[in-house]
Parts: structure tokens; C-alpha cells; sequence
């Protein structure tokens, strides 16, 4: 009885992340032209770093290579280290009413979407990008083979930690009745600074680094991106995001559960 | 003509006013993340520049500057209304059709529409207040004819980015369905590229000043502007120019996709109301 109901939990996310990967593409291609703005962002950044960090020297514990891996990798996995789920936009439009009634939790089957929506992404855009990196002057293996499980390990924590971060932003939503795309604006750029998805925060004047190293937002994307780089020590980092998921996990459902009965539809 | 714009962008602007009034609170809330958005999205560059000293040949205060002009630039789109942000999805939901009834010219309801001038001060002002001080520290020669070259610069600006989400929002003429959200992929598109350009390969600036004109929404007119080294004599005008060229084209193929619109009409209603 255990088993079949674990079957329908499993079978349930795999539809929705099924019909999320394939729903863009009912309309053609025209999904993939949001896609280039991407390889935009990264081709300029990778132009600009050997202006900063000339071959052989190293700055902050970041030489030329590991900066250039470390860009590469954090535009491969653009949408795993900035996790969003589509729950913000079903507050808005009133979507959500209908999800409430689904035989799955809430926040796991708009992971399942979410990670869905990864797959068109990712053979657009990550695995060409992987594919030309030699030819872009980016060595794109890890730094060593030995970091790979734990890089895995700290990805996995990583999306958890985002995933929270999102819930989070929704109950925010929720509380202060704000258009999600509102606050997504401004959590761009809060998690662009602060997470290091962008440039690493070693790099970051100030010491402002070594402050966010300590904040979830870092926890959601700088970690596997240091493990990957050689950059930080796997462990610490590791320690540090199995903390902020069981913090955050906690608060986030105790939010979410003083907030739900706010939650207001007008439908859009 | 003139005297009925500035009527309804009067208009435009005792509504926004009245929004703000009756909602005080979102209000603040809009003007606060309004104001982490655009002035975050100059933060991070300036970080960089700061840490390391310069950009390429850009001192931190010439990024300064190029990221004020940028902030001028997307503060005073924002302002002047949501038309070409959302170009595709009206027209892609039919809601070309609203615009069409309306006993006014097209043109001035694209102009007028979601007319917002005091949602962005904030933003506005940020962006003035750090042009002005990375000018004292650059030592650039401000005389009426360098002001005037600033103000059709960012005119100029404006109408690039116009032109260009134009030109993308037509698509939805042709596919109604499959290119309702192109405004909001172009936007994305052009809005975010805020480093100097100079360290690109030179294939790819090509690309940034013509196909996808980011550059010439801070990067270039900047550079002219300061002339830092490796500008010519003549590189203030390309931003004009590039206006002249875009903003032609954005007319033309707009035109094309209006006249096929009013071929078809909007295909994604059924005939009993609900939409495909």
C-alpha cells in the first residue's frame, strides 16, 4: 500500500515536469528566443575577465582559469543556482486556486514544473555552451575529478535552498499583496550581487564577500560554483547549505502556513 | 494635434498621481523594488569597476557615468509607458483591437498609453545625481553644445530602444500565438548588457550596436561623450544615426504587420468568445 501510493507520488512529478518540458514548445520555436540574451551575457564576460585578471596572476584566490570556469558554469546552470518555481506567477493570475486541489504538496509540484522547464534550457543553451568551451578559451572540467560527487552533493543542497528562497518570495507576495514580477525585479538583483551566479564574491570590493558568503543566497549558487572552481573548501561549504535547508525549510512552511489562508484571487 | 498628446499625457499623469494617492503603501512598495531594480542593475558593474580600478580602458567614474546614462535612459522609457514592452502580447491577444476603436490615431495611443512620469523619479534622480558627479572627477569640458550633445544622445537612446522592441513586438502580427511574449524576451534581450563593450571581440560589438543595439543604450554614446581613447570625431552621431535607421525600420515593418492585421484580425478568439 506504501509503495503504490510512493508510485502515484513519483508518477504524479514526473507528468507535471513532463508537461512543463514539452508545453513551450505547442507554439514552435519561439520559446528559444528568449534563450539568446544568455550566450550573450556570457560571451561579454568572458571577453571582460582577462582584462581584469591578466594569465598568471591571481586575484582573491581567483587566477584567469578558475574565473573563466566559474562564469562558464554559472550561465550552464543559470536556472538551477536562480531557482524559479512558477508559484509567484500562479498567485497572480489565479492559477493556484486549481493546484490546491492536486493530490501533491504545494511546493513540490511547482518543483516539478520548475525542473521541467529546465529541459528546453538546457539543450538550447547549457550543453552547447559546454560543447563550445574550448573553442571560447574555457576549460569547462571540474578542477578535480575527486570534487565531482561533492560538487553534485552541494548542487542538489543548492536548487533545495532555492527552491526555499522561492517559497519564501511567494509568501512575501502573499503578505504585502504585491505583483510577483514586482518583487522577482527586485530579487534579481539582490540574488545577482549577492549569490556570487554572477561574479564570484571573492572578487566583490570591500570585503562584501566575505560577508554574503554567510547569506542563503550564497549557499544557493556561490558553494557549487566554488567546489566546481577549486575555489573553496568542499566541506565547510557543504555544512553550511545542509544548515540554511533545515533553517529555511522550517521557517518557510511555518510562513507559508500562517500566510495561506491570505492568499486572495482575482484571477488575470 | 500637438495640444490633444499633451492632453492625454496630462491625463496620464493626474491618473498616475491619483494611483499613488489612493494607494499609498503599494505605492512605496512599487517606487522601493522600482528603485532596487534599476539602481541594483548599476550596483553590480560598479562593484566590479571599484574592486579592479577600470574596465578595460573605463576608469570606474567613465562606468559610473555610462551607468547613469543607462539608468537616465530606462527610467525615462519606463515613464514614458508600456506600449513597447508589451507590443507583442496586444498584439497577440487581440488587444490591438482596444487601441483601434479608440476615435484617435493610432500613433498617439501608442504614445500616450501607461503615460507614468512620477512612478520612476527615484530612479530618475539617482541616475542625474551620479551623471552629474562622475562628470566633475572625468574633468569633461560641459558646455551648451556638450549638453545638447548629451540630450539628442539620449534621445536618440530611447528611439533605438523603441524602435527595436518594435520591430521584435511585430512578429506577433505573423504569429500571434507563438510570439506573444517576443517584447518581453527582446526586452530581456537589450536591457541587460551594462559593461563597457571595448574587451568584446569586434564581431560581437558589431552585433551589440546593430542586431541587438544594447550598445548604443549607454556603451556608446558614453564613450563618445567622454572621448575616451579609441573614440573618433564622429561617434556622437552614431547613436543619432543608428535612431534614424531603427526607428525607420521599426515604422516599416510595423506598418507591413498593421496592414496584415487588418487582413486577418486577431485569430486567437473563438468565434463563441474564448480565447485559443
Amino acid at each position: 500500500m506504501t509503495g503504490d501510493l510512493v508510485s502515484r507520488f513519483v508518477r504524479a512529478h514526473l507528468a507535471t515536469a513532463r508537461i512543463a518540458a514539452l508545453g513551450p514548445l505547442s507554439d514552435g520555436l519561439w520559446a528559444i528566443s528568449s534563450f539568446g540574451l544568455r550566450f550573450l551575457r556570457v560571451l561579454i564576460l568572458l571577453a571582460i575577465w582577462p582584462t581584469l585578471i591578466p594569465a598568471g596572476s591571481v586575484v582573491s584566490g581567483y587566477g584567469l582559469a578558475p574565473v573563466l570556469t566559474y562564469s562558464l558554469i554559472a550561465e550552464v546552470l543559470s536556472a538551477q543556482l536562480n531557482v524559479r518555481t512558477p508559484i509567484s506567477t500562479a498567485l497572480w493570475n489565479g492559477a493556484i486556486a486549481t493546484r490546491f486541489t492536486w493530490p501533491m504538496p504545494m511546493a513540490t509540484q511547482y518543483a516539478a514544473e520548475m525542473a521541467g522547464e529546465w529541459l528546453l534550457p538546457m539543450l538550447a543553451i547549457s550543453v552547447p555552451l559546454l560543447l563550445l568551451a574550448p573553442l571560447l578559451g574555457v576549460d569547462p572540467l571540474p578542477a578535480s575529478a575527486a570534487r565531482v560527487p561533492l560538487f553534485l552533493v552541494s548542487l542538489v543542497l543548492a536548487i533545495t535552498v532555492g527552491v526555499a528562497i522561492d517559497m519564501a518570495c511567494a509568501v512575501l507576495t502573499v503578505r504585502i499583496d504585491l505583483g510577483p514580477w514586482v518583487l522577482n525585479a527586485a530579487r534579481n538583483v539582490v540574488q545577482a550581487i549577492c549569490s556570487g551566479a554572477w561574479v564570484p564574491l571573492a572578487l566583490l570590493p570591500f570585503h562584501l564577500g566575505a560577508v554574503f558568503d554567510w547569506l542563503p543566497f550564497a549557499s544557493a549558487a556561490s558553494a557549487p560554483l566554488r567546489i566546481y572552481a577549486g575555489t573553496g573548501d568542499p566541506l565547510p561549504l557543504i555544512a553550511l547549505q545542509l544548515g540554511w535547508v533545515v533553517v529555511l525549510s522550517i521557517a518557510v512552511r511555518a510562513a507559508w502556513n500562517a500566510s495561506r489562508e491570505r492568499v486572495a484571487l482575482y484571477g488575470g | 494635434m500637438a495640444a490633444e498628446t499633451l492632453r492625454l499625457l496630462g491625463a496620464g499623469a493626474r491618473m498616475n498621481v491619483a494611483r499613488i494617492l489612493r494607494t499609498r503603501g503599494q505605492a512605496i512598495a512599487h517606487t522601493v523594488t522600482d528603485f532596487i531594480w534599476h539602481s541594483g542593475g548599476m550596483l553590480a558593474p560598479i562593484l566590479v569597476a571599484v574592486r579592479f580600478g577600470h574596465i578595460g580602458p573605463w576608469p570606474a567614474e567613465a562606468i559610473v557615468f555610462m551607468l547613469a546614462y543607462g539608468t537616465i535612459v530606462s527610467s525615462l522609457m519606463d515613464a514614458l509607458g508600456d506600449s513597447p514592452f508589451s507590443l507583442s502580447r496586444r498584439i497577440g491577444r487581440g488587444q490591438l483591437d482596444h487601441f483601434l476603436v479608440q476615435p484617435q490615431p493610432l500613433w498617439r495611443t501608442l504614445f500616450t498609453d501607461g503615460f507614468t512620469p512620477f512612478d520612476f523619479w527615484p530612479t530618475l534622480t539617482i541616475g542625474i545625481a551620479l551623471l552629474v558627479w562622475s562628470i566633475g572627477p572625468l574633468r569633461v569640458p560641459v558646455t551648451m553644445g556638450w549638453l545638447g550633445l548629451l540630450g539628442v544622445s539620449l534621445l536618440a537612446s530611447i528611439v533605438v530602444q523603441t524602435a527595436f522592441l518594435y520591430a521584435w513586438g511585430c512578429l506577433a502580427f505573423w504569429a500571434p500565438r507563438g510570439a506573444e511574449e517576443v517584447s518581453t524576451a527582446a526586452s530581456g534581450l537589450i536591457g541587460e548588457v551594462s559593461f563597457p563593450l571595448d574587451p568584446v571581440p569586434r564581431a560581437l560589438q558589431v552585433v551589440l550596436v546593430s542586431a541587438v543595439p544594447s550598445g548604443l543604450l549607454s556603451w556608446l554614446p558614453s564613450r563618445a561623450l567622454l572621448r575616451l581613447p579609441g573614440t573618433g570625431p564622429m561617434d556622437v552621431w552614431l547613436t543619432p544615426l543608428a535612431a534614424v535607421v531603427l526607428g525607420a525600420l521599426a515604422v516599416a515593418v510595423f506598418r507591413l504587420g498593421l496592414r496584415r492585421y487588418r487582413r486577418t484580425g486577431s485569430r486567437r478568439y473563438s468565434d463563441h468568445g474564448h480565447r485559443r
